[in-house]
């Protein structure tokens, strides 16, 4: 079989490489298989003393996507905007327009930067204007002078570098949480894509992602002024409501008849969904449902007027009970909206137990500087209450008894151990330098994963028996030349999949099963055209040579088109499809090399050095 | 075993046939797709899905009435896997942990000892969805364009408008079949990003089928010079004709079995391949070719 030298030293070189990049994964599979067979201690020793080896294998071995392992797998984005707005100081209503319209635009385009626009869209109102009058920030080297290039390229650094910080911070979180081989990349600017395999939790992952951990120290509003402002509220929603609706008596609220324990259908808008009480620093009750319509109704720049100045309202973070419907109810507090204390100076802090309760708080410890303001802000407001605000809710807001030193404060409250467990991780790994969001999450359970990776296997069983049975009785013995091609390309597809360290997913295998489909088509086109030679009366060697050599454009051509396909899905597509885009290239590279290279090696060995006989059917 | 050795059918003299079809098929498809449209799935669209397992199988629409009182926006609530799990989306814009919490809160008051729990999620955010909605649009169209320029380079012009019409005609009858059945199918029919990676699969796959054809006829118009330019296409189709049956035989096997096996998730995916494979492989005969025919007539005409 001369002049097959080249074509056999290539298909050994693959095989080589395959088995090469596939024998961590079959060493991993009968690890785990011998662990399977081990007692709990067994297996825990062993994966002990195997540590190193585990560790290599799991980076070495063919990785499988979330959707079949099962885990979570969370995009999270960086809110920019939310990052300006407080990078700005004097902030005005031109301000956040331009935020507004920019954040707008920024949604629209691929990956665009909400300061480009940001930037763009202030100069398009006043093209003199200066941006520096909301940006000056002497350690950043911005002066009133300052042009706006220079203000754009300090926000940029900002942004960059609260990205970078955030992934260190959820790293950080994530590996304090717990979890084996978590993944955490970024993803353009301002998008971060965090993997978390064997996570069947999502509600808690969530708020650990998430959480900018911000904890701050906050004086609250005066019981006085709180009471009085909450009739004035009462009032201005009872003439609206009167106004719009004439049939429904006029009657003065009391504050203290309000008391009663269910004006709902009052026919005051405000009343319908809080139930107002007016005790120190307490505005109302609020069911979980309704927050979101409380907090509109407060916002309107009407009743911010009625509100006393510097002060915000919040709920509380663990509901007070329940309505008879089921629905939780929290309590709405007013806080002073200046910060006295941020969460930086904690140095420490850990899950305590309360002492008489046993219910889990977390203890936390403060730093000298933050000690001494502490001490100075409890000792000003005895008597009085300060909140301990978490992420823009109320934790706790203890009466003041006597003037703190020492630093120590706590945060109570706290729904379980596994909650204060998270507030303890968020608040070690310090807070996110701008809040994220989670734009896109999916979580497998462990048992869906394995329904699928069994789904997928049967597929590409029954798919290759079916073809496989198929060509062997359309085209005799060269259909099984064939069918041995088709069994070389999956495992082809395997070790460039290893090799390129590509993980599979679901849609990956749906790939190798119309790879087998199709894989077969160059081995058709070629068997057809050596039907066609034999039709012509030449020998079967002289058909061989002319099938291969005919087929060859068409094989090509069909092939070339289908992997440009590929590449696109590649390049536009997330996750799962990047897996089926991948398989599909892998799947056209190998099923071309084994059906024109290595069946043609068979051929020749067969026909030329064997003198013995092929059918093509 | 040969089944289409040396066919002689008459498939450019019967093309007004295959035009006539084509044209009702499209009309249909296009129509429906104006007025019945399309079921966009979560990754297009935006929303929430949650797979929740339950001790005991739960009455579905029960669970909807329940649901329905304490969600905004649709819901949608499916059950699978006997019952026992259940599949539930909806577009309440309301915070995700929360939405879960009502979930499981109504789920476990309302129906005593079920104790739900969470198997999966899938969240994507309307801002998300813009983001794939727009990388689908490109891909597609990135797709039809490289696929354009690269037939250009290596058929000429006439064979590259050929293939792109007749592309369009597959992707164009899968959507218009995807629209017609949505809703009446026991399976998702919404269009999400497995779906359109099926359809861009479909494209390579008819072109597939269309190049080899193509390909032929480009042997022959050198070799049978005597020969019309009718006889030419019709004899490369009729000696193409066994090997464009047998590689569909084999493809539509496969995904045949994965339609059957490869579970829920694929389902939708494989459809549109059955689909887009069958029509695929007729339009390469009876829509690609004889369009490369008129347009050389058409050429032909206007030089005399």
């Amino acid at each position: 079989m001369q002049g097959n030298g080249f074509k056999i030293f290539l298909t050994g070189f693959f095989l080589v490489m395959t088995g090469y990049y596939l024998y961590p994964s079959a060493q991993k599979y009968f690890m785990n298989q011998e662990m399977e067979s081990m007692t709990q201690e067994e297996r825990a020793t062993f994966e002990h003393d195997n540590i190193v080896k585990i560790k290599s294998l799991d980076e070495r071995a063919l990785k499988l996507g979330l959707d079949l392992l099962g885990g979570m797998h969370v995009t999270l984005e960086v809110r920019v905007e939310a990052l300006i707005r407080e990078l700005a100081t004097d902030v005005d209503d031109t301000f956040e327009e331009v935020l507004a319209a920019a954040t707008a635009s920024s949604i629209q385009s691929t990956d665009g930067s909400i300061i480009q626009f940001f930037v763009q869209e202030f100069e398009s109102r006043d093209a003199d204007a200066r941006l520096s009058r909301y940006f000056r920030n002497e350690a950043a080297g911005i002066t009133r002078r300052s042009t706006n290039d220079d203000v754009a390229a300090y926000l940029q650094t900002e942004a960059d570098e609260a990205v970078t910080r955030a992934i260190s911070i959820i790293r950080d979180r994530v590996d304090r949480y717990g979890v084996t081989e978590p993944s955490i990349t970024q993803q353009g600017s301002r998008r971060i894509i965090v993997e978390l395999p064997g996570i069947d939790d999502p509600d808690r992952i969530r708020g650990l992602l998430r959480g900018t951990a911000r904890l701050e120290f906050r004086l609250m509003v005066d019981p006085a002024e709180n009471v009085r402002a909450l009739q004035r509220v009462i009032d201005y929603y009872e003439t609206v409501t009167d106004s719009s609706d004439v049939a429904e008596a006029d009657t003065t609220f009391d504050v203290n008849e309000l008391l009663a324990p269910d004006a709902a259908g009052s026919g005051n808008e405000l009343l319908d969904v809080m139930q107002p009480t007016g005790q120190g620093v307490e505005f109302g009750i609020v069911a979980e449902e309704d927050t979101a319509a409380v907090n509109q109704m407060l916002l309107i720049p009407a009743v911010q007027d009625l509100l006393p100045r510097g002060v915000k309202y919040m709920y509380t973070s663990a509901p007070i009970g329940t309505t008879a419907e089921g629905l939780e109810l929290y309590r709405l507090l007013g806080v002073r909206t200046e910060i006295e204390l941020t969460g930086d100076v904690i140095t420490d802090a850990r899950v305590d137990f309360e002492q008489f309760t046993n219910v889990p708080e977390v203890s936390m410890t403060m730093n000298s500087e933050g000690s001494r303001t502490w001490a100075r802000i409890t000792g000003a407001n005895v008597g009085s209450n300060v909140a301990i605000v978490l992420d823009g809710v109320v934790y706790s807001y203890p009466n003041v008894l006597q003037r703190i030193t020492g630093g120590r404060s706590n945060i109570t409250n706290l729904d379980s151990q596994a909650e204060a467990q998270d507030v303890v991780t968020v608040l070690k790994s310090g807070a996110l330098p701008a809040p994220v969001e989670i734009v896109q999450e999916s979580t497998v359970g462990p048992s869906l994963g394995a329904a699928s990776i069994k789904a997928g296997l049967n597929s590409v069983m029954f798919g290759l028996l079916l073809v496989a049975l198929f060509m062997i009785l359309y085209y005799r013995s060269s259909g099984m030349v064939a069918d041995l091609a088709l069994i070389l390309n999956m495992i082809f597809i395997l070790g460039i999949l290893a090799g390129f360290n590509a993980t599979l997913t679901l849609p990956g295998i749906a790939g190798i099963v119309l790879t087998i489909g199709m894989a077969v088509d160059a081995n058709v086109l070629i068997f057809e055209r050596v039907r066609e030679e034999q039709s012509t009366g030449k020998s079967l060697k002289a058909a061989i040579e002319g099938g291969y050599g005919k087929a060859l454009s068409a094989i090509f051509d069909a092939n070339i088109t289908t992997f440009f396909v590929g590449v696109i899905l590649y390049s536009f597509g997330v996750g799962p499809i990047q897996g089926f885009a991948v398989t599909l290239m892998a799947g056209i590279l190998s099923s071309m090399f084994t059906a024109i290279v290595f069946t043609r090696i068979i051929m020749d060995y067969v026909v030329v050095d064997r003198k013995l006989s092929v059918s093509f059917g | 075993m040969r089944i289409f050795e040396n066919t002689k059918f008459r498939f450019i003299a019967s093309r007004k046939k295959g035009y006539i079809f084509s044209a009702i098929l499209l009309t249909i498809s296009i129509g429906s797709l104006f007025i019945h449209g399309l079921e966009l799935g979560i990754d297009f669209k935006g929303g929430r899905e949650f797979v929740i397992d339950t001790t005991d199988p739960l009455d579905v629409t029960a669970v909807r009435a329940e649901l329905g009182d304490i969600l905004d926006g649709s819901l949608e609530v499916k059950s699978y896997n006997n019952g026992e799990q259940m599949l539930i989306r909806t577009s309440d814009e309301e915070d995700v942990s929360v939405v879960q919490g009502k979930i499981l809160n109504t789920i476990g008051s309302s129906f005593e000892g079920s104790s739900p729990t969470v198997e999966s999620t899938y969240v994507v955010t309307a801002r998300f969805a813009e983001d794939l909605k727009r990388g689908a649009i490109y891909s597609i169209l990135g797709s039809l364009l490289v696929i354009f320029v690269y037939i250009l380079l290596r058929f000429e012009w006439r064979f590259g408008v050929g293939a792109v019409v007749a592309l369009f005609h597959d992707v164009t009858i899968t959507l218009g079949v995807f629209s017609i059945f949505h809703g009446l199918l026991g399976f998702s029919l919404q269009i999400d990003q497995t779906i359109i990676a099926g359809f861009l699969t479909i494209v390579g796959y008819s072109l597939n089928d269309t190049v080899v054809v193509f390909d032929r006829i480009r042997e022959y118009t050198g070799i049978f010079k005597s020969e019309s330019y009718d006889d030419v296409i019709n004899k490369s189709i009729n000696n193409t004709l066994s090997r464009t049956v047998i590689t569909s035989s084999t493809t539509l096997f496969v995904v045949v079995i994965l339609f059957i096996f490869g579970g829920e998730v694929l389902r939708g995916f494989a459809f549109a391949l059955i689909i887009g494979i069958a029509i695929g492989t007729y339009s390469s005969i009876f829509v690609a070719s004889p369009l490369v025919l008129e347009l050389r007539k058409r050429a032909a005409v206007v030089r005399r």
